[in-house]
């Protein structure tokens, strides 16, 4: 396994960095940084900017000011080291692909402009499908799936690009809870190898168990950090305004 | 002269020869315009050719007035206004807040008009009544000689040489663009190569088919070919297939019965592969779907009752 991703340079780094959607903005000042070998939850209400700060990071949309750095550099030099999963509702999945055609996908840079996919690849996509349960599903269309299986998919098409650091946009939202478990438990593989991930995630109750840290977030950054530090009422309350009721 | 003899006629040959690349052409490029979510802009290229072929028959008869008409000029002109059409088109949804479909509606209907307008004009010309530029709008795929057909022969080509070598990047493009651009493909480039090619097969297909109906060649035998296919591959071919048949069945008809509309003859073949399809599909027809139906309500009712 490439070691590079525990030498210490965060995979993931914002500096001052603020979005703007015409003359809203929706991410104001948004400054962190990750350590490697990590599990970040980004968590937040409805409309805090989540996505917008994982599109932005990947280059997706253009930031006012501010920039994002990868493994101490730009996203563009860090080439095959950060895959991205992105929503599920993101995608047309009445397209005419496989699953295991999904899967490849992710390995379409690897293969390189203008050649076909070779059974080498598929091969290698069928064990990435099997990483996450999915390899009695390789031969069907993708809308025969259900949406837990859909988001192993998009897992595995991750899986596949051989990354260091995994960027997902609410992977657990609306999915079994089979799937939520292999998702988590491939979570952790990916940390113990050294590799990092950094999650938008809705569920609170479940930020403690499955992650390392947290980037809370509503439009600027309330608090980063370790889950315990994060998590408390105070900082809750403070992100998610009157909106949240705590029980103790 | 009996069916068989027209058929076999050498000037029938080549408009057969020309509408089946024609067909081929387009029903290859469709595929990823249908897969991309653009079939409309397929409607604006056509309709927006008009005004370009109108100007550029005018221009060219004010530059030399004794040449008569010249096909490549216009051909020329139609895709110069197409290619304006789809810029605009593009400038607008970036610049206003207008809804794409609504973008896609203004910028067809106004190079229509505009392409009306200068019709008229052309129309009102002592030269301009026998231009035939009528056969523009229709089609008069009866009108195709052998040097169309070499032209027609290098697009077709051209677009299944094109589209082989960037099969998986235009896939992964129309599927996932989030994942295509994280990865590192130069979208914009790929995104104009599709429509560059778009343009091309409207302009090509413009003599046989006419641009108001250019639209359905590139659409209806893709849409007929989804039913029996889930992956790309057979469903490029076969959207290539059904375009051929109907574009040439088209220009059977064309070729018997003077001054017909090409282009509305293809369109109902079009039309008619698509309902067969619709019923018959091996992966997605009616009837498939209504003898599951049928037989899982006659595994319900062998279900012993409570």
């Amino acid at each position: 396994m490439n070691t590079e991703g525990t030498s210490g340079v965060p995979p993931l780094a914002a500096f001052q960095v603020t979005v703007a959607y015409r003359s809203i903005p929706v991410l104001t000042n948004v400054s962190f940084s990750t350590p490697p070998g990590t599990l970040t939850a980004i968590v937040g209400p409805n409309g805090a900017g989540k996505s917008t700060l994982i599109k932005t990071a990947l280059g997706l949309i253009q930031p006012i000011t501010g920039h994002f750095e990868f493994f101490g550099t730009s996203f563009c030099e860090v080439d095959g080291r950060v895959s991205y999963v992105p929503q599920r509702t993101s995608v047309d999945w009445d397209f005419p692909v496989t699953s295991l055609d999904v899967v490849c996908m992710g390995l379409y840079r690897k293969i390189g402009w203008f050649r076909p996919v070779r059974s080498r690849h598929r091969e290698r996509a069928m064990t990435a499908l099997a990483e996450v349960g999915m390899q009695d599903y390789a031969k069907r269309q993708i809308s025969q799936l259900s949406g837990g299986q859909q988001q192993r998919v998009f897992l595995a098409r991750a899986l596949v690009q051989g990354a260091e650091l995994f960027l997902m946009d609410e992977p657990l939202a609306g999915v079994d809870a089979a799937t939520e478990k292999t998702i988590i438990d491939t979570l952790h593989q990916l940390r113990d190898q050294g590799r990092s991930a950094i999650v938008v995630h809705h569920d609170l109750e479940t930020v403690s168990d499955y992650f390392d840290r947290v980037l809370l977030l509503n439009r600027q950054v309330i608090a980063e950090g370790p889950v315990e530090g994060v998590m408390t009422p105070e900082k809750l309350k403070q992100a998610y305004g009157g909106k949240l009721l705590i029980f103790d | 002269m009996n069916t068989l003899e027209v058929i076999f006629a050498y000037n029938t040959l080549i408009v057969l020869a020309g509408t089946m690349l024609l067909g081929i052409a387009a029903g290859i490029t469709g595929t990823f315009l249908m897969l991309r979510r653009r079939s409309l802009a397929g409607d604006v290229i056509g309709h927006a050719a008009l005004p370009g072929v109108a100007l550029s028959f005018l221009i060219y008869a004010a530059v030399a007035p004794e040449a008569g008409k010249s096909l490549p000029v216009m051909l020329l002109g139609g895709g110069i206004a197409s290619a304006l059409a789809m810029l605009t088109a593009l400038w607008l949804r970036n610049v206003g807040r207008l809804p794409e479909d609504a973008v896609l509606a203004i910028v067809l209907s106004t190079f229509f008009g505009a392409g009306v307008v200068l019709l008229s004009i052309v129309q009102a010309s002592p030269t301009g009544a026998q231009a035939g530029l009528r056969d523009f709008i229709f089609g008069q795929a009866a009108a195709i000689r052998i040097s169309d057909v070499t032209l027609l022969a290098s697009i077709t080509a051209g677009t299944i040489v094109i589209s082989n070598l960037l099969m998986k990047e235009w896939a992964l493009m129309c599927f996932d663009e989030g994942l295509a651009r994280v990865l590192g493909y130069p979208i914009r480039t790929l995104d104009f190569l599709l429509m560059a090619l778009v343009v091309a097969v409207c302009v090509a297909g413009m003599q046989a088919v006419g641009l108001l109906l250019i639209v359905a060649l590139l659409i209806i035998p893709p849409s007929s070919a989804r039913f029996w296919s889930d992956s790309i591959r057979p469903n490029i071919w076969l959207s290539a297939l059904f375009g051929a048949m109907s574009a040439t069945a088209g220009g059977i008809a064309s070729a018997m019965i003077p001054r017909l509309s090409t282009g509305a003859i293809i369109v109902v073949a079009a039309a008619v592969v698509m309902v067969f399809s619709m019923l018959f599909g091996t992966q997605h027809g009616l009837l498939l779907r209504w003898q599951a139906h049928r037989a899982m309500k006659l595994k319900a009712a062998s279900l012993p009752g409570e």
